[in-house]
């Protein structure tokens, strides 16, 4: 006869080994990495020379480290209007697609508009360093064309983070507008039909039927765009090198120079860890927030 | 008042026709339903009539003025939707008074109106829910609701109760006429159930291929199709027909059926009766017209085998073949019948119809009204 008991049991190790090989991967490249970080943070290490032990020193120094403090006011800045732009182009994109009749114009949008997702944020940043030059590129040019002058895109401290959030936000609309693409055809044609009847029409449709319809969908993007945004790296980099002064200097920029260039791995793992603390907070809020104005259906 | 006008009304899609140069008037708070089978453009007729697809030609009005450019929001009609067409994120209360609230109407106005509304509907008790809140009888209600606050010229209902189960269907259907005799504005109602379609209307556009095969009250309809299409649409087991020719014997005339079956030409055809003589015509007469037998003068009886029964409870249906064809019998229950078994007949020539196998149409009949 089976026996029920030993029959689960069974079965619980066979599920076991399924989802080993990715709880071993998150061991070893995630949770184990975050847990390495930690340890390092309070440690002096520079490679060369055993570590030291040195507390809570870094997290002390970080304080009054007004070069962090600026990175991550930069970040959360960027991260900010990145999520905010994408959402208002992505949903506009989207919704213009959606009303192109031609179902191969339709197509063709599809792909441009996906195509700079497939480029890498360093080729991107090259050639947009060529077109927002302030001399000679093609936008400043544009701009005193039409009689608006030309404008200091990177090397103003007010405009170059603008300028960067405009060159990664075109970057990556494609996910955004893709996601607002799947928001939209998932509204039924016939709520939109009756929001014509009902007399619902122009911005009084799309803010009491389209946005919050397709609320989930700016909730997602929103929170993948944020933990995506804030982790940017090679776009300010090779934009201005994070100038000029600390202007474009960005968190993992500032890392990436305080671990790998000045050696200081201990303090370079505190500014992580506290970026990493940034990341889960806000998406914590993010998650409490929705409940409040994300509809589910 | 609010009557609306079909003129010539037409709509292809890629140069097919789907609706077409339908002509129907309309009068002020009439309960017309357009019905026919899926795909004949009922919808696309509706929808036309809503504003909400352009017309490829033709007319349409609404109290007296030509609409065909006038946005949908601005002709003062109200639609309910196959599927309730909800907002998902409000609730009963601000899916009923969005439309005022848009239309600048004042709060305490609408509160009463959205209140009146949720009475006439049972819906008081659910103003705060969510759609997905409510059983799909629920949300049809408040799609109703929806229609109803706006007190609109027109109500176009399209198939508004094919996602209900059937109990709550005939049980809407009466709460739907209840409504219309209440507001009694005028609706245009549209679905492919003849039941419906004959409980509630006071006149039927039986539609098909995208033209009007015919219009008419319900009874007339059913007492006098003109098509062979509106014949077998109308009524539920469709019209029985069988292929005949009309005979001469001497000084009488006959339906012959096949060799076997001959049926006295009936009154109502003999104004015309030299005319029917070496037609191509079918015979057609409705299940409930045979019976069993009866003692009256207008009747003829005839043998045949059961080849099904269907019992109903009040009636039992007794499938049979005749000339070839298979035909339907309503007896009663007592009439004891088995498959495979004979059984006497009983046909009433007063309500047989002649059908010009041709045309498709069926023969006007005379002294029969
Ligand atoms: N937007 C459209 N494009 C092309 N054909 C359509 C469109 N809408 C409806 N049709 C066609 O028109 C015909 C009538 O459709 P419809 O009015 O919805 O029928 P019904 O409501 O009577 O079932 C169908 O054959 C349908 O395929
Ligand atoms: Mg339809």
């Amino acid at each position: 006869m089976l026996n029920i008991a030993s029959l689960k049991k069974t079965k619980a190790r066979l599920a076991l080994l399924f989802v080993a090989p990715t709880m071993l991967g998150i061991l070893a490249f995630t949770a184990g990495p975050i847990a390495f970080s930690f340890i390092l943070s309070l440690f002096y290490w520079d490679v060369l020379s055993p570590m030291k032990f040195a507390g809570l020193s870094h997290y002390n120094y970080l304080l009054q480290d007004d070069v962090a403090v600026t990175t991550l006011k930069n970040t959360i800045y960027f991260a900010v209007m990145v999520v905010i732009l994408q959402n208002i182009i992505g949903f506009s994109l989207a919704m213009a697609v959606r009303n192109v009749a031609n179902k191969y114009f339709r197509y063709f949008f599809r792909s441009v508009f996906f195509l700079p997702l497939v480029m890498s944020g360093a080729t991107v940043s090259v050639f947009m360093a060529y077109f927002f030059n302030t001399d000679f590129g093609i936008v400043n040019y544009y701009l005193e064309l039409v009689g608006i002058g030309s404008v200091r895109w990177l090397t103003s401290t007010q405009m170059v983070l603008v300028t960067t959030v405009l060159v990664y936000a075109w970057q990556h609309i494609g996910i955004t507008f893709i996601l607002f693409l799947g928001g939209f055809a998932s509204i039924p044609e016939e709520v939109i039909v009756a929001a014509d009847i009902d007399g619902l029409t122009g911005w009084r449709k799309i803010f009491y039927i389209y946005v919050p319809m397709v609320s989930p969908t700016i909730f997602f993007s929103s929170v993948i765009g944020f933990i995506h945004a804030v982790q940017v790296f090679d776009h300010p980099y090779i934009l201005t090198r994070g100038g000029p002064g600390d202007a474009n200097r960005t968190a993992v920029m500032y890392i990436y120079e305080k671990a790998f260039q000045d050696l200081e791995f201990g303090y370079g793992s505190t500014l992580a860890i506290i970026l990493f603390l940034i990341i889960l907070i806000a998406t914590i809020l993010q998650f409490y927030v929705q409940k409040k104005w994300v509809f589910y259906e | 008042m609010a009557n609306v006008r079909l003129v010539g009304l037409t709509k292809k899609f890629d140069g097919n026709t789907v609706v077409d140069n339908v002509d129907v008037d309309i009068e002020h708070g009439e309960f017309i339903v357009l019905v026919g089978p899926s795909g004949c453009g009922k919808s696309t007729t509706l929808r036309m009539i809503a504003g909400l697809e352009d017309m490829t030609e033709g007319k349409i009005m609404i109290s007296d003025r030509t609409v065909n450019l006038i946005q949908p929001k601005d002709r003062d009609v109200a639609m309910v939707f196959q599927n309730y067409a909800l907002y998902p994120h409000m609730n009963v209360y601000k899916n009923i008074s969005i439309s005022l609230s848009m239309r600048g109407v004042d709060k305490t106005e609408i509160d009463k109106r959205v209140k009146e509304t949720a009475a006439i509907l049972g819906l008081e008790n659910l103003l705060y829910r969510l759609p997905k809140q409510l059983s799909g009888g629920q949300r049809q209600r408040v799609a109703m609701g929806r229609a109803i606050v706006r007190q609109p010229a027109v109500f176009l209902f399209d198939e508004p109760l094919s996602n209900l189960d059937a109990k709550l269907r005939v049980q809407m259907r009466t709460e739907i006429k209840k409504i219309h005799q209440r507001v009694s504005t005028t609706i245009i109602y549209v679905t492919h159930d003849q039941t419906e379609a004959m409980t509630l209307a006071d006149r039927i556009v039986v539609m098909n291929e995208g033209k009007i095969e015919q219009i008419g009250a319900p009874q007339d309809i059913y007492d006098h199709p003109k098509t062979k299409f509106v014949a077998s649409f109308i009524g539920s087991p469709s019209m029985n027909f069988v292929g005949c020719e009309v005979v001469k014997k001497g000084h009488s005339y006959f339906i012959k059926l096949d060799e076997n079956v001959m049926i006295p030409l009936p009154k109502q055809y003999h104004a015309e009766k030299d005319a029917l003589l070496d037609r191509d015509l079918e015979f057609g007469f409705r299940p409930e017209h045979v019976t069993e037998p009866r003692s009256s003068v207008d009747r003829h009886k005839f043998n045949v085998t059961v080849d099904v029964l269907e019992p109903l409870g009040n009636d039992t249906m007794v499938y049979f073949t005749l000339a070839g064809r298979s035909c339907c019998a309503r007896v009663s229950p007592e009439y004891a019948a088995e498959a495979g078994r004979g059984i006497e007949l009983d046909l009433d020539f007063a309500k047989v119809h002649l059908l010009d196998g041709v045309t498709n149409r069926i023969v006007p009949a005379y002294n029969n009204a």
